[in-house]
């Protein structure tokens, strides 16, 4: 344990690093990928399509290989990254890929009728988005948005492959130099799960008040009267 | 209305004149012409795919008709003089036309995601931008009238079908509408839960409020209708008031329609 306790400030840097290096590449790819979903629902397959190959691309690329062309690769175009700056594009990149067919799927999910229903009532395009879809929709995708995230975290250890200095990066970095490497990877693993942990608890609290929005409105036979 | 006070009725509130309508490919409206007088109820029956579900919503152009036209309290609807001749009205423009004429659905289409009485004030508020503790108050009276003031802060997926079809009404009714679409409203609702809705349906026809609706309740069509169309093949194929149309069918589609076995 004399090695947690030596390299501390030097372990909490690294995964304040990580935190919130995580926290803007979710906020980021959360708020772009349901623009997009919302871009391409509104204009069809001229938006959606080219968006379906991108995410097509980038959910089936591995982390790493989107990773090293962000740092090695767009040099060679002009752009001269740092490892952290390449690093956040590149799981932007990914994050959004992800999100986008979140909240595609999302869209889907409402039924058009409920649309419909809006319209009749005079509700444009936008107060019909902003009252009566989105708010199902967030309730619809939030068991995949926090499936998705909870997960997405595990893949930033793949930015201590361009030295970027987050958790598995100095990790790595400390075994070099120490004889625990054991007690440093379990500490490494306890940080990235509890990072996740919160999330996933955030949902059993949060879900559990978005439930109404998750159940359809039966036609028909009746319910609890 | 008889012959003898038509003379003096007001011009009708709403017209269709030759409503064509194809989906794809298929003629589902071929030439629908009727009109409405204010205070009246006209009821649509005809068998599944006759196109009574599409004429309705042409009728507040939540389906944009192909041709025809509908004039709407002596104005036609849907059309704007443009510099090059007429041109159809974007959808903002149909928006304010839609708040006059409200519509019921088959499958009720609450918004889930609110109670009963949050489904009612929410046009009300964010389409007329009135003042909150007002359309409140009038919710609660609407509530009232359809008798679910129990349900006031129920959730769709908490409530029967027949409530639910209750606050949808309620839901119409709070955008004050001149008009009320009505499409095949009681059809996904078990017999006991029918007629709670079709009371409430009496009793606004007997207020004096202007329907349009889709029906397979014979019954109900014969008690509140004061003309019924007929359509079959996209068209109307009889017309006129219950006591005769209903009882002495001239075409034999709606002989046939009216022997067909219910159900």
């Amino acid at each position: 344990m004399d090695v947690i306790v030596a390299q501390f400030p030097l372990l909490c840097a690294a995964t304040w690093l990580t935190i919130w290096m995580f926290v803007l590449v979710t906020a980021i790819s959360t708020l772009l990928g349901a623009m997009l979903a919302v871009a391409a629902d509104a204009f069809g397959a001229p938006v959606a399509t080219p968006l379906a190959v991108y995410g097509w691309i980038f959910r089936g690329t591995p982390e790493l290989i989107v990773l090293l062309a962000c740092y090695l690769g767009l040099p060679a175009l002009g752009i001269n990254l740092d490892p952290v700056e390449a690093a956040i594009l590149a799981f932007t990149l990914i994050g959004v890929a992800f999100q986008f067919e979140i909240f595609r799927g999302g869209l889907a999910g409402i039924n058009r009728q409920q649309r419909e229903a809006a319209r009749a009532l005079g509700m444009a395009w936008n107060v019909t988005m902003r009252r009566i879809v989105l708010p199902q929709v967030f309730a619809i995708v939030l068991p995949a948005w926090t499936t998705f995230s909870a997960g997405f975290i595990k893949a930033f250890a793949v930015a201590s492959a361009i030295s970027v200095a987050e958790i598995m990066g100095v990790t790595r970095r400390l075994m070099a130099i120490s004889n625990e490497p054991f007690v440093l990877i379990a500490f490494a693993g306890a940080i990235y799960a509890a990072i996740s942990s919160v999330l996933m608890i955030a949902e059993l609290l949060t879900g559990r008040a978005a439930k109404f929005g998750a159940r359809p409105v039966s036609p028909g036979k009746g319910g609890a009267a | 209305m008889d012959v003898a006070t038509a003379v003096a009725a007001p011009p009708p509130i709403l017209e269709a004149h030759g409503i064509v309508k194809t989906i794809g490919g298929v003629a589902i409206l071929r030439g629908v012409s009727f009109k409405v007088e204010e205070g009246s109820v006209v009821a649509i029956i005809g068998a599944s795919g006759s196109g009574k579900s599409t004429l309705l919503r042409c009728l507040n152009l939540l389906v944009i008709p192909d041709d025809g036209q509908i004039v709407w309290r002596g104005n036609e609807v849907g059309w704007t003089q443009g510099k090059a001749g007429w041109v159809r009205q974007k959808e903002r423009h149909l928006l304010t036309y839609r708040t006059e004429i409200g519509i019921v659905f088959q499958s009720y289409n609450l918004f889930p995601h609110m109670t009963a009485i949050e489904n009612i004030i929410e046009a009300p508020i964010v389409v007329r931008r009135r003042p909150r503790d007002e359309v409140v108050t009038e919710a609660r009276h609407l509530l009232a009238k359809v008798r679910l003031s129990h349900r006031t802060d129920a959730y769709p997926h908490q409530m029967s079908g027949g409530e639910q079809q209750r606050v949808a009404i309620a839901r119409a009714l709070a955008m004050r509408p001149r008009a009320l679409l009505l499409d095949e409203i009681t059809s996904a609702l078990d017999p006991e839960l029918k007629g709670e809705v079709l009371a409430v349906v009496k009793e606004l026809a007997i207020e004096g409020m202007t329907m349009i609706l889709v029906s397979h309740e014979m019954d109900f069509v014969r008690q509140v209708a004061d003309q019924v169309l007929f359509m079959a093949n996209g068209v109307v194929c009889e017309r006129g008031r219950p006591q005769d149309i209903l009882v002495n069918p001239q075409t034999t589609e709606l002989q046939k329609f009216l022997n067909a076995p219910v159900g």
